[in-house]
């Protein structure tokens, strides 16, 4: 494909990013490999945390000196049914008719890191459209949230108070991954200790890395994020000086693994799953005749051939 | 998990505020393996559309309880036919007999009053889409 | 034709009645469990006569597409005995936006009256006394405290003392939060607006109950019996909390505020719902907010027959379940009473339906002879025992909502949308699946064609064009600099947080502006968007 991204209109940039989600391989060799100069930053956090409504205020608030400003926003696809419900952008009505907004709902599809198929190279793909800053709201279920890592600069995660879940993030060790902490709801009890406790932690890096909390009612709107917008731009600025071919090496670096990972467990994997090889592997560990690290050796040089004679 | 899921937009235009009926169809349609895209109350032709547009659906669904989808419905047609948008809609709610020919004619693909089951829907959005994709690929 | 405003004091074959009937030597098991109708703590009735005295009033909604013409309506059911006015606002007005706002436009007027203006208040009430009339206004959310001041500006340009006036508001920011009609406000502005109108109608305006906590909306998002009442009555604590941090005494508050609660068709478990509800309520005001009047320990009760318990099919059957719910309702010892329309799955209430809803109440009241004694199950074993479960099962709600932090905490943290969500799906499911058993829906049915009114074959309402015009005409003809000047002093008391802001809402409604710009400048000076659905920008409309 090579008409300049910049040419795109919303509906071709649209259905672009249907064909991503679906993995045509031709809609992947539109999107340019990074993100130049678009900010993208990651919001996660818990549900109930009111991630929604803040990056609905921070949409907002970018928008008055950014001409076009996206939003992909992941929510967890059904292991069963393959259906979602992808609610969070109720809260970004007012944004819905302006033509300088861009707001894509996905389903997590499987994925299980808070991304869905097609979130990195959608971002691109809105990068190069111009879309500055890309704003991604991940699933937050409790699990490991490593997805962020994978595709933003700047990493926000969002808690709220009552909830506990700061043990839940800390256990996933989360708190040591990003650029700032938002204690939102910062009006219900609770507050105030949980964003000492996350100072305290904060404050034990290593140095090389800094992580601000702040707090934040994203209900009150613009005014209540006015600290959130500034930790944001500040830990930008850090990175812009310095660290941030880094991390968008590390982005790469993380994406690359997924991406070859995800693929042989789609297809030699299963088909060794599917066709009773990995069956028989672990009935010779059962029965005493080969260890695990052996049966394990052997199934790994059986998905190799297998995804040689796929290529 | 292999089959694309259908996207569907779902929303109640204007005022009306009544949502457990389409709050009850939007996890009815996530159960039937679709991806609905939730906009909820106060929506107008432009919002709808916007939505329509970015999160590229196969169906627009609007459920109303009162009457305003009249002088929606109108705008919303015209609207996506002036950005060459061609996805299933279906109107849902209270909806008279009177209104439904109106709404038919207009070139609404599907109106489900009071007592449709959560199955005729999705039975209906299912046909519809596949019709619809095989005209595309045609 | 005559009016019967009273139940019986004879059975049909002429036996005599008591006015209630108890243990011939009440113990003190009796005395603190349940006392004597119209005693702490108030299980059995909250008056020792109840309908012997007078029965329950019946009231018709009233709101119809302009001022002028709910003040013909108001005006005839006045002629014809009823004092008692229910008024609803429409829609635009219920949220907060004016009738020429571009999403208002599309609804005006369709729902109920278009109460923008002061002089939309005034005309609907024109030519009617004040003094002698009780209005309620089945607003929720937001717009109460401009109703208010649009009601107290007309009271003055009337002459008539704001103590005076008799009637009630929802002013239930907590419900309003879950039904959308709080749009664009957060809790927290709801909150101080709700307080605001307690304490107003507190110190000025004693004859208006400024809170009723809806109860009934709770029930058919599908809660059940306890706890429906248990976040009912958590959300009145709310309230009065923060109402109680003005200054005011619980004896002052307690009394401004009722419940409306559904009727549901279990009838002996609706029964001790109502029964309980009134224990728990009374012991919260003596024990826990140190009531000393026994007026501020008496629960008043308003209930309305459960709209989600009637099906479109064989709606016939609906006549029925009306019937089984105010019964429910009437030896629960309700004091007011609406019984949904047996059309309400499909259709705005008919003229038939509506009579047939009144009849069901006249026929229960003065042919059946349910309403002759005072709470008539009182003594039964079984539902003295039912009211103590659903009774230990509500403070059980009660306890954990306030382990949360209370009403307010627990709503901000989504602990009341998850519980309802979950409800819901669960009991439409359990319906559908044939679980929950409803006649002629998914057992004992009928085929469709042996059915009757499946389909909703009224019109739906063309929005009001005039009142749009109406609004239009009263922007053009207003001084805007007074509007103005009134606003920007609103706006200053609101950046105020402990100014009560009933008064210069009151100043700026007189000097002519709108509800959508009362609210709007209240909204900015919290740093909220103007126009909760963002469709219009401060400024535009003056």
């Amino acid at each position: 494909m090579s008409a300049d991204p910049r040419t795109l209109s919303r509906v071709q940039i649209a259905r672009l990013i249907s064909g991503l989600e679906r993995g045509d391989t031709a809609a992947s060799s539109a999107t340019a490999a990074v993100h130049g100069v678009s900010r993208v930053i990651g919001i996660t956090g818990v549900p109930g945390a009111g991630k929604s409504t803040l990056v609905d205020a921070l949409v907002a608030l970018y928008r008055l000196s950014s001409a076009r400003v996206a939003v992909i926003a992941v929510d967890p696809s059904s292991p069963l049914t393959g259906g979602a419900l992808l609610g969070d952008r109720v809260r970004m009505n007012r944004h819905a008719a302006d033509e300088g907004v861009f707001i894509r709902s996905m389903g997590s599809r499987g994925r299980k890191d808070g991304l869905g198929p097609a979130v990195q190279d959608s971002c691109r793909l809105l990068a190069s459209a111009s879309y500055d800053p890309v704003l991604i709201e991940t699933v937050g279920v409790g699990q490991v949230e490593l997805g962020v890592v994978e595709c933003c600069d700047v990493r926000v995660l969002v808690l709220a108070p009552a909830w506990g879940d700061y043990i839940q993030a800390a256990k996933a060790g989360l708190i040591e991954m990003v650029d700032v902490i938002v204690v939102n709801k910062s009006d219900l009890p609770g507050a105030a200790a949980l964003i000492q406790e996350l100072e305290q932690v904060a404050r034990r890096q290593d140095g090389t890395r800094s992580v601000k909390v702040v707090s934040a009612i994203a209900t009150h709107g613009e005014n209540g994020i006015r600290e959130v917008r500034m930790a944001i731009d500040d830990a930008w600025s850090a990175l812009a000086r310095e660290g941030m071919r880094n991390r968008r090496l590390e982005a790469l670096v993380s994406e690359l693994v997924s991406r070859v990972t995800a693929s042989f467990a789609v297809g030699p994997m299963r088909s060794a799953v599917e066709d009773g090889t990995t069956f028989r592997l672990a009935e010779s560990v059962y029965n005493g005749q080969s260890s695990v690290h052996e049966a394990a050796g052997a199934l790994f040089r059986e998905a190799i051939l297998r995804s040689g004679r796929r290529e | 998990m292999n089959k694309t899921p259908i996207r569907v937009v779902l929303g109640k235009f204007g005022l009306d505020m009544h949502d457990i009926g389409v709050k009850f169809v939007a996890r009815g349609l996530r159960e039937a393996g679709m991806e609905v895209i939730y906009l909820g109350p106060f929506q107008t032709a432009d919002t709808v559309v916007g939505a329509a547009t970015t999160e590229d659906v196969d169906v627009v669904a609007i459920s109303n309880v009162s009457g305003e989808y009249m002088v929606y419905v109108p705008e919303l047609l015209t609207k996506l036919r002036e950005r060459d948008l061609d996805p299933v809609v279906i109107i849902g709610g209270l909806v008279p007999d009177k209104d439904k020919h109106v709404l038919l004619q207009l070139g609404v693909d599907g109106v489900f009053g009071q007592g449709s089951t959560l199955d005729s829907i999705v039975d209906f959005i299912r046909n519809a889409v596949a019709k619809r994709s095989a005209v595309q690929r045609a | 034709m005559s009016e019967r405003n009273s139940a019986s004091d004879v059975t049909w074959s002429g036996i005599p009645l008591k006015p209630f009937y108890g243990p011939s030597t009440p113990d003190s098991n009796y005395e603190s469990k349940l006392g004597d109708p119209g005693v702490m703590p108030f299980t059995r009735a909250g008056h020792p006569e109840m309908y012997r005295k007078r029965l329950w009033i019946t009231r018709q909604l009233a709101g119809l597409d302009t001022a002028a013409a709910t003040n013909q309506r108001l005006r005839y059911l006045i002629a014809n005995g009823q004092t008692g006015l229910a008024i609803v606002p429409d829609t635009p007005t219920q949220l907060g936006l004016d009738s020429d706002h571009p999403l208002g436009a599309r609804s005006a007027g369709t729902q109920g009256v278009p109460l923008c203006t002061v002089d939309d208040m005034d005309r609907m009430l024109e030519g009617i006394d004040l003094r002698s009339i009780t209005a309620s206004f089945s607003v929720p959310g937001v717009s109460v405290p401009v109703l208010l001041g649009q009601l107290l500006a007309v009271a003055e340009r009337r002459g008539v003392p704001w103590s005076a006036l008799r009637g009630s508001f929802q002013n239930d920011p907590l419900q309003a939060t879950h039904t959308c009609y709080d749009a664009g406000t957060p809790l927290e502005l709801g909150m101080r607006l709700c307080a605001d109108t307690m304490e107003h109608c507190a110190r000025h305006v004693p004859g208006f109950h400024p809170t009723t906590v809806n109860a009934y909306d709770l029930r058919e998002s599908g809660l059940n019996a306890a706890e429906e009442i248990g976040v009912a009555i958590s959300m009145a604590q709310a309230y009065i909390e923060e109402t109680l941090k003005r200054g005011l005494t619980i004896d002052q508050i307690g009394p401004g505020i009722l419940l409306i609660c559904a009727a549901h068709i279990d009838l002996f478990e609706e029964v001790a719902k109502f029964r309980a509800a009134r224990r728990i309520w009374s012991r919260m005001m003596r024990e826990h907010f140190g009531a000393k009047d026994e007026r501020t320990c008496r629960l008043t009760l308003a209930v309305h027959t459960a709209g989600s318990s009637l099906f479109a099919q064989q709606p016939i059957n609906n006549v029925v379940r009306g019937t089984v719910e105010a019964m429910a309702a009437i030896l629960g010892g309700c004091q007011g009473l609406d019984l949904s329309a047996f059309d309400e799955p499909v259709d705005l209430p008919s003229e038939q339906a509506g009579m047939v809803a009144l009849r069901t109440q006249q026929i229960l009241a003065l042919e059946s002879g349910v309403a002759n004694v005072v709470d008539p199950l009182g003594g039964s074993w079984y539902v003295e025992e039912l009211t103590d479960e659903v009774e230990r099962r509500t403070l059980a709600v009660m306890d954990e909502i306030a382990g949360l932090g209370g009403m307010v905490a627990a709503a901000k943290a989504g602990w009341l949308r998850r519980l309802m969500d979950e409800r819901q799906w669960a009991l439409q499911t359990s319906i559908e699946s044939g679980e929950r058993p409803v006649v002629g829906v998914n057992c004992h049915q009928i085929s469709p064609e042996q059915d009757t009114l499946l389909s909703f074959r009224g019109e739906h309402p063309q929005p009001c064009k005039e009142q749009v015009e109406i609004v239009e005409r009263f922007r053009s003809r207003r001084d805007a600099v007074a509007v103005r000047s009134a606003l920007s002093a609103l706006k200053s008391r609101v950046e105020a947080p402990s100014e009560n802001l009933i008064l210069p809402i009151k100043d700026a409604v007189e000097a002519g502006a709108t509800l959508g710009e009362v609210l709007g400048e209240i909204r900015q000076a919290y740093g909220l968007q103007y126009d909760p659905v963002g469709a219009i920008v401060a400024g535009s409309t003056l």
